[in-house]
Order: structure tokens, then sequence, then C-alpha cells
């Protein structure tokens, strides 16, 4: 009863500390956002992690990344429409790229399957690289449409100009993956992907429809990994195919899902909060050239040391506290 | 079912698989009643194991069908063949290693029959590890099992998907000779209570004493197909087993 009750605590003292304290520190700007992008990459971590959970390891999430950045980026140039609009329909870009996917590689396993999603970021990245008639090419697009400002009430929030506006939006956006992500781990459906995780063909022969719950874990993964691009290039208010098709978009979510814990609901988010911000704040000013190699070394000494990530660490700590 | 009682349940016609042109199975035809233990024995790499694999959806026959219940089942994949009712358990034990004794069992209740959710998996998924002989190791993760107990779970958790029919592979291969007399036990409990039941061995003994009919399959082809005693009986048979041919090894000397 106790175990049951401060697994729940302790997410909810988390989540509350996080949506706390800005009230107390009103103006830290740098802060709000290092955590808002902390927040957003932890949801690009879950992302990654539920198509994970299914047991295919991807090394090219940036496809699904990018064609949601461009979707939505080029929605918004052209017809005008709200980014509240583009959005949600830009992902269906990524998301439909991850529906062939399943389709296409449908037998790979393991190595295979990696080398192949790793190529498949060049064919949307070229394609945008050289039709420059519609994409802008290799320029990329600018002055994007910031988000829009809502209105609560009293309340104004200024998604489009106020980082702490774009920090409560972020938190709440990776509150929500973390509901996702727990689905995907404890309901019959998280179930099914962790039995063919463990072992296709078991799985298959007690009546685990495994592809088709592959297919949709990869939907799934998919269109949350194209809403974080589309959000990004309106964060940002410009991209170009080098940027968000790049190598390190589809290598950190792996990494930060590994280093926190792939297993346990609150890994893959535990591992952002904690490596990004360590990496911008302590590193950056340290290393402004060399500290993206922060993460070569995190995931070189977490498969080595702790292959479980961290956050089981963390578990056992609480229970030795506890007892 | 009453009408059903004297019909097939599983009927492989024409079955033909080729590895690399090495011939494994070449024009296999049986079939099994429902209700009964139908016993297939055959020397190591006779191709028992292929001949459920194709059974169970996993490897494709080059030709031949495969009926269940009258119903041509031959290209469907393994999880719909589990739906229709045909569950098997495997010659090598593939439990899901991370997972619980009972986690395990849990996955076959769960998503064996989709029409029939049972109210209580976790006492239902309780009791056949039980029927088994895995009580008190319901918490175990399925990994750190023996391999014995990892084959009896296989047979727990084949069971929790609700078969009508249930493919048993190799099922003496291993057992000391008390564990080979619980295992005659539950199988011809299995088949009392109205299961269908696929076995196979290399070692005579137990398919021989528990089987209502038996089929004998050397290099691919079925030599005989009838009572245990007259199998055993039939010239061939004895010259699969006794090696008069060369590059057979006895059944004994195998591991
Ligand atoms: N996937 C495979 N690829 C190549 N050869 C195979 C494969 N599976 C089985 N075989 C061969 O088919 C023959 C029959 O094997 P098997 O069906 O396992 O026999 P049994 O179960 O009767 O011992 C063996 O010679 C084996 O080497
Ligand atoms: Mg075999």
């Amino acid at each position: 009863m106790f175990r049951f009750r401060l697994s729940l605590v302790l997410p909810l003292a988390a989540a509350l500390v996080l949506a706390l304290w800005p009230l107390v520190w009103a103006e830290a700007d740098l802060y709000f956002q290092v955590f808002g992008m902390a927040c957003f990459y932890g949801v690009l971590a879950v992302a990654w992690n539920i198509y994970a959970l299914s047991g295919a390891i991807s090394l090219g999430h940036a496809a699904f990344f990018g064609l949601g950045a461009y979707g939505s980026a080029l929605m918004s140039c052209y017809l005008q429409w709200s980014p509240a609009v583009t959005v949600p329909l830009g992902a269906v870009a990524g998301a439909a790229y991850g529906v062939l996917w399943g389709l296409l590689f449908k037998n790979l396993r393991g190595v295979y399957l990696g080398l192949a999603t790793l190529a498949s970021v060049e064919i949307p990245k070229v394609i945008i690289d050289n039709w420059s008639s519609f994409t802008f090419g290799s320029l990329g697009v600018v002055g994007i449409a910031p988000l829009p400002d809502l209105r609560l009430g009293g309340l104004e929030l200024a998604f489009g100009t106020s980082l702490k506006a774009q920090y409560y939006l972020l938190l709440l956006f990776l509150a929500l993956a973390g509901l996702v992500h727990r689905y995907s781990l404890v309901s019959r459906w998280g179930w099914a992907l962790r039995a063919m995780r463990e072992n296709e063909t078991a799985a298959a022969m007690l009546g685990v429809e495994v592809f088709r719950h592959r297919l949709q874990a990869l939907l799934l993964s998919s269109y949350l990994t194209g809403l974080c691009g589309a959000l990004y290039a309106h964060l940002l208010g410009l991209i170009e195919p080098a940027l968000v098709f790049s190598l390190h978009i589809s290598a950190l979510p792996l990494v930060l899902s590994i280093f926190g814990g792939r297993f346990l609901t609150w890994g893959p988010i535990l591992g952002a909060l904690i490596l990004y911000p360590l990496d911008q704040l302590l590193l950056q000013p340290q290393f402004p050239t060399g500290h993206a190699a922060l993460y070569g070394l995190v995931i070189v000494l977490t498969i080595l040391f702790c292959p479980q990530g961290v956050a089981p660490w963390l578990r056992k700590l609480r229970q030795i506290a506890w007892n | 079912m009453a009408a059903k009682a004297a019909s097939n349940c599983l009927e492989l016609r024409h079955i033909s698989k080729s590895f690399q042109e090495r011939r494994v199975l070449a024009d296999v035809s049986l079939v099994v009643r429902e209700g009964e233990i139908f016993g297939l024995i055959g020397p190591n790499g006779a191709g028992k194991t292929t001949l459920f694999n194709i059974i169970t959806g996993l490897v494709r026959a080059d030709e031949g069908q495969v009926l269940f219940h009258g119903q041509d089942i031959t290209h469907w994949p393994p999880p719909r063949i589990c739906h229709a009712g045909i569950a098997r358990a495997l010659q090598l034990p593939a439990p899901f290693p991370e997972m619980t004794g009972l986690e395990n069992v849990l996955i076959g209740c769960w998503f064996g029959k989709r029409q029939a959710a049972a109210p209580d998996s976790e006492a239902q998924a309780r009791e056949l590890l039980a029927r088994v002989g895995l009580q008190g190791k319901e918490e175990v993760p399925a990994g750190q099992l023996n391999l014995i107990d990892k084959r009896r779970l296989e047979v727990a958790r084949a069971l929790a998907t609700r078969p009508h029919l249930l493919l048993l592979d190799e099922i003496a291969a291993g057992l000391s000779p008390a564990a080979v007399k619980q295992t005659a036990e539950l199988v011809t409990a299995l088949r009392d209570q109205g299961l269908t039941l696929l076995v196979t061995d290399h070692y005579l003994n137990l398919t021989l004493q528990v089987s209502d009919r038996v089929a004998a399959l050397d290099q691919g082809e079925i030599i005989t197909v009838g009572s245990p005693r007259e199998v055993v009986r039939h010239p061939e048979v004895a010259s699969a087993y006794l090696g008069t041919r060369e590059a057979k090894t006895l059944p004994e000397a195998a591991p």
C-alpha cells in the first residue's frame, strides 16, 4: 500500500516543484528556457521509447521530427493558418512516414532495423534540400509564425514571446507524454509490447498480434515525435534540413531514455531533466565547443556500468530510505 | 460439439518443406482426430519440430495444406492460429525472461483468445502453474528457472491460451523418471478433459505409453500410422531406431 502511494507521491511532488518554482523565482529567463527545453527533450525521449518498448531500437527518429517541423512550418507559411492548427496537422507528416516504416521494415530486426531507420532519414532530407521552389531548400524556412497567445479570463499566456509561458506549455506537454508513457508500460497493450520485446516468437504463438501492436506503437511514437518537430519550428522561428534531420535529434532521445531507464515510467523523463540542464548550465559555459561529447560519454558509461539506467537506482534508494 | 466429436481436429495434406535444397518434409499427410492423443515419433532430425513450426505458422510449407476443424489455416500468422485454438510448448523453452512465471502465464490468459476475457485471470494462472508443478515459483523471473521448470512453464503458458489442440514438442526430454510419470499423468488428464494433443518425442517410452495413435516419421517421410503396438512392430521403424542405416544415431544416445 505504502509503496503504491509513494510511487505516486514522488512524481506528483516532482511535478509540483517543476510547476511552482517559477512563482518563487519570477525573473529567470535562462532557467525557463533550459528547463523548458529539458521538458521538450523529455517528450522526445518518451516518444522514441514507446517504439523501443516494442523491441525496436530506432536510429532515425529525426525523420519524423524533421517532417513534423516542415509539415507545420510550410503549412503555416503557405496557408497562413494558426500554429494551433498546423502543429497537430503537420505532425501527421511524421506519422505517415512512421506507418511507411512499419510496412517496409516489417521483417527487419536488431542491427538491420537500426541501419534501415538511420538511412531512411536521408530520403526526406534530400527531397527537402532539393525541392527549393516549395521548401526553400537548404537555406531553410525563416520567419515561421510564433505560437499564438492565449487568453484565459484575466490570465494572458504569451506563448510566442514569454519564455515562462513556453516553459509551462512544455511542462504540460511533458506531463501528457508521461501519461502516454505510463499507459505504454502498464496497460494490456503495454504488456503486449513487453512480451514481443522479451521474446517475439513466444509472444506471437501466445496470441499477441506482434505486427499490429508494433505498428500502433510506431504510429504513436512517430506522431509524438512529429509534434515535437512542429513545436520546435514555431518555438525557434527558423528551420533548415541539416538542423531538424540531424543525427543529434535521432541520438538524443536514445541517450536520454537509456540513461534514465527505459522500462520505468519516469525513466526517459528523468534522463532529460537531469542530462539536458547539466549539459546546458554546467558544461556548455565551460566547454562551449566540446560539450556535446557529454552525450557520447554518458551513453558509453551508462551502457557499461548501469545498463538499466539511473531510475532503478533511485528506486532502490527510495526503498532503502523507506525501510 | 457432438457432431464434431467424430470429426477431424487437425488434418495435414501433402506437406513438403526444404531448407536450402535439403528436403526436410516430404509429402506428409496426417489426420489427428478430435479428443485423442496423437504421438509423432522419429529420430533426431526427422522433421518433427519443422512440422510443428508449419502447423503454428512459424514456418511456411513449400507445398500442402493444414486444416484445423476443416478450415484451411495454412498461411495464417501465428497469433491468428493461436486465437483459433492451437497452442504449443516449444522444444527449446522461450520464456519472457524478465517476467515472473505468473506474468508469463498471464500473457497467455490475456492474449490467447479474444472473445473470452476471463474475469479472474490471475487465479487461473496460479492454478495452471500449480498444475504443471510450479507452485511456489510464481514470482521467480522466468529467466532464472532451470530448464525443466522452463519446460513446465511452456506448458502452463500454452494451456493459458485455452486451446482445443495442444502441441507438445519433446515432452520427455531431460526429465527424470518421476517427472516423466507426472507428465504422462498430465497429458492423459488433459485428454480426458476434452483437449486434443499432438506430442513428439525421440524417446519412445512416454509417447508410446500415452498415445492413442502414433505416426512414425523418418527423414521427413511418414513410415506408418497406427496404434502404438502396431507402430513399434513395423520393420522400418525398428531399422530407423536401431540405426541399421548409416548416420542414424540411436535415440537413446541423443541428448
Ligand atoms: N531453419 C532451418 N534452416 C535449415 N535447416 C533446418 C531449419 N530447421 C530445421 N532444419 C533441419 O531440418 C531437419 C529437421 O529438423 P527438426 O524438424 O528440428 O527435426 P526433429 O524435431 O525431428 O529433431 C534437421 O536436419 C535440421 O537441421
Ligand atoms: Mg525437434
